[in-house]
């Protein structure tokens, strides 16, 4: 009797754990997001912007982001080195469910970048766009884009 | 005219007979609490094998678990 006690305990602080680590991992999402989207848009900026205070500001807003997309990033990759620890946490966290998002996310990633790579094309018969800045663009759109419908469709 | 099907389930009312939360009845078959949470409100379709899972560990059918509707 005491071991089925104990078996039942072992499998809710398992539960537990799934459910904490989930929300973390949601969270990393969500600091890489703000830190990319933080450290890129002031580049983006740049482009347009001439004024060296301006350029000063924005260009320390985006050493912060860069250093906060990068923090996340180092926990990122602790996290995934704890579940290759811990494989009986790695299985429920990547079910079937969020498989499913997953390619759902990348999906409506492939037609927002291309929504925006029409955007681009219909601009530059009218605008002279410089190639690096629509380069930079479409990565930045690329991104964020999958990350933001992830975590929309992540959301319960 | 084509009608589109509806899939239903009763995996709450099965929870609450065998007094399951979702995140017993998520680490019994091996996903998180909220894949539970969405195949209940019929937000994501389980596969075969998932659906077969949750049937097993209700003890009954899956027919009796996952009801599709016309």
């Amino acid at each position: 009797m005491s071991n089925i006690c104990y078996i039942i305990e072992g499998a809710k602080h398992l539960v537990s754990e799934i459910e904490q680590l989930d929300m973390k991992r949601r969270k990393i999402m969500i600091g890489s997001l703000i830190g990319f989207t933080a450290w890129q848009l002031p580049l983006l900026f740049q482009y347009f912007n001439f004024n060296p205070i301006v350029s000063g500001w924005s260009s320390m807003i985006s050493a912060i982001g860069c250093f906060v997309w990068l923090y996340y990033n180092v926990r990122l990759v602790q996290f995934s080195r704890l579940l290759r620890k811990k494989r009986e946490l790695a299985g429920p966290l990547n079910d079937e469910y969020i498989q499913a998002i997953r390619i759902k996310s990348f999906t409506a990633a492939f037609w927002v970048l291309l929504a925006c790579i029409v955007t681009l094309f219909v601009l530059s018969l009218f605008v002279d766009l410089k190639a690096q800045f629509t380069l930079h663009i479409l990565i930045i759109v690329g991104v964020t884009a999958a990350l933001v419908s992830y975590l929309i469709f992540d959301k319960e | 005219m084509m009608n589109e099907d509806v899939l239903e389930n009763t995996i709450k009312v099965q929870r609450a007979r065998m007094n399951l939360t979702q995140e017993q009845l998520a680490e019994w078959v091996g996903v998180t609490r909220k894949t539970i949470n969405t195949i209940e409100n019929g937000k994501f379709i389980p596969s075969t094998k998932l659906a077969i899972k949750l049937a097993r560990v209700f003890g009954v059918p899956v027919e009796e678990l996952f009801i599709l509707k016309d």
